[in-house]
């Protein structure tokens, strides 16, 4: 039950940082992004061309990637969502379908479906209070607990992050208040995308390396960012935990294929009982 | 006295048809100038259209001598045009200080103090809020943090789409008092409004619009004493050439 439980905490702690890129991106542009899997499945491919191929160690790999990425998905941006800016969220949400299925494939195309994964040396799992964990489970706690504070320190104590919250609240105003509305639209991508990168590395340690890799969180991460309320960075976290653990718990009860169904019932319970989730703000339509 | 503020031949809306159809304002430097007339009039499609949220479709803006027509809100609003809009005009998921220093960063305040000290002198009971969600405030206290918000860079001129709208007349009054405080400290004023006696109270001129069109405009203490002056805001405009 414990070892189940801290399972689901790992799982869980893997989904934050896409949980958060998806609710970020929601905050500011006001639609879902379906295209976040193919994003991590790609970040983590350029990962392991620089790994396992070039030998580069997995961290200087993970920041170099991360930070490409970051650029990548400002492009990614001015290609295909900006054109479509104003458009309503179900021409960006279809659009975020489509930009998915062309990465996934582009990932599958380069590498095949053949499962891979990082060179990273294996190392024995130790005991702790009876609970069995290893390195990497370890190392995806401390970087996305790391990720987090940096996400809040930079929402709470920068100008840009300031200046995200303030056009995810009311992006009309934001303009008459100096702010360049696509200069943040950039600096959002930008960290959606390094959020994403360092997500698909988690999700490649964690699992093997396969183009269907990043999709299948989709569910999961729409699950805990609309369980914590989309727009929540906090929420994002907690929501992700929580999936994470309940999901995992399931299996003691149900057959594990069907653990699915945990973010399916949470979409569905939120949308009847607090449609903003635990910790988002209503949504007005103006 | 020189003009800060002009429009020539304005013409303005939203989709297919225009709201404005041909304004042409003058606003001088240092003065108050309150905009009324009927619901649908104009008066707001003006004031956004001034601020850089709508396009102006034809005509000219001339701000501080220079046509700003294809300058950004943001642009304009560094240049020393603020503007509070009459809803949603604090940031409700931000607290009242980081309303105040968000404002300041983005409108060009640099390193300096949040407010400049004699516009701080307004404002006394901010301070003791800037921790509170601004969404928390009451109505009073959110309109008073909208206007310290545009006043953290001392723009040239503050535009407020009826800033006293769904005020008790007490907290009205209060309002109308810092606007004038404000004018008298060196920044001109264009409102829009829709308690027109207390405005025109504070005003120097009157611009009157109905139908998009400039009716008529006179010095504010005129109107003031005229006995149509309810007709003039509600829509009845027949008399007024």
């Amino acid at each position: 039950m414990l070892q189940t439980a801290f399972n689901g905490l790992i799982s869980g702690v893997i989904m934050t940082l896409p949980a958060l890129a998806v609710t970020l991106l929601f905050g500011v542009l006001k639609f879902p992004n379906f295209a976040v899997g193919a994003m991590m499945t790609c970040a983590a491919y350029l990962v392991f061309a620089l790994n396992a191929q070039l030998g580069w160690p997995l961290s200087a790999a993970t920041v170099l990637v991360a930070v490409a990425f970051g650029g990548a998905c400002i492009l990614l941006d001015q290609v295909t969502f900006r054109p479509l800016r104003g458009r309503g969220a179900i021409t960006l949400m279809v659009a975020s379908l489509g930009l998915g299925f062309i990465l996934e494939n582009f990932a599958r195309f380069a590498y095949g479906n053949t499962a891979r994964s990082f060179a990273i040396e294996l190392a024995r799992p130790f005991r702790f209070l009876d609970i069995r964990m290893n390195r990497e489970q370890m190392l995806t706690f401390a970087v996305s607990a790391a990720a987090m504070v940096a996400m809040w320190l930079l929402l709470t104590r920068t100008p840009v992050g300031r200046a995200m919250r303030a056009v995810a609240d009311n992006p009309q105003l934001a303009l008459v208040r100096g702010i360049e509305s696509e200069r943040i639209i950039r600096w959002t991508w930008f960290i959606t995308g390094m959020l994403l990168a360092v997500g698909g590395v988690l999700i490649g340690m964690d699992r093997a390396l396969e183009p269907p890799m990043g999709s299948n969180y989709v569910v999961g991460v729409f699950g805990a960012a609309i369980l914590g309320g989309l727009g929540s960075p906090f929420g994002a976290f907690v929501g992700a935990l929580l999936i994470g653990v309940a999901s995992e718990l399931s299996t003691l009860v149900m057959p594990p294929n069907y653990r699915i169904g945990i973010p399916l019932a949470a979409i569905a319970l939120v949308l009847v009982f607090r449609p903003q989730g635990l910790f988002g703000q209503p949504y007005i339509r103006k | 006295m020189s003009t800060v503020l002009s429009t020539n031949g304005l013409h303005s809306g939203y989709g297919a048809g225009d709201i404005l159809k041909g304004i042409d304002l003058a606003l001088d430097e240092g003065r108050i100038l309150t905009l009324i007339g009927p619901n649908g009039s104009g008066k707001s499609t003006l004031v956004k259209t001034l601020a850089g949220l709508l396009e102006a479709r034809q005509g000219d803006v001339l701000f501080a001598g220079e046509r700003v027509n294809g300058w950004s809100p943001p642009r304009r609003v560094k240049g020393g045009l603020a503007y509070v809009p009459q809803e949603y005009n604090v940031f409700r998921n931000l607290t009242v200080l980081e309303n105040l220093r968000i404002s300041h960063e983005f409108m060009g305040g640099g390193r300096g103090e949040l407010l400049p000290a004699d516009l701080a002198a307004l404002f006394p009971d901010l301070p003791s809020r800037y921790a509170t969600l601004a969404g928390n405030l009451s109505g009073g206290e959110r309109q008073m943090l909208a206007l310290a918000c545009a006043l953290t860079v001392r723009p040239k001129v503050l535009m407020l789409d009826e800033i006293s709208a769904g005020l008790s007349p007490l907290l009205g009054n209060a309002i109308f008092k810092t606007v004038k405080s404000i004018n008298a400290r060196g920044v001109t004023v264009l409102m829009v409004e829709q308690n027109a006696i207390e405005a025109l109270g504070i005003s120097d001129v009157c611009m009157v619009l109905a139908g998009g069109r400039v009716r008529f405009c006179a010095p504010a203490s005129e109107v003031l004493g005229r006995d149509d002056l309810h007709s003039l805001y509600l829509g009845d405009t027949r008399d007024t050439a």
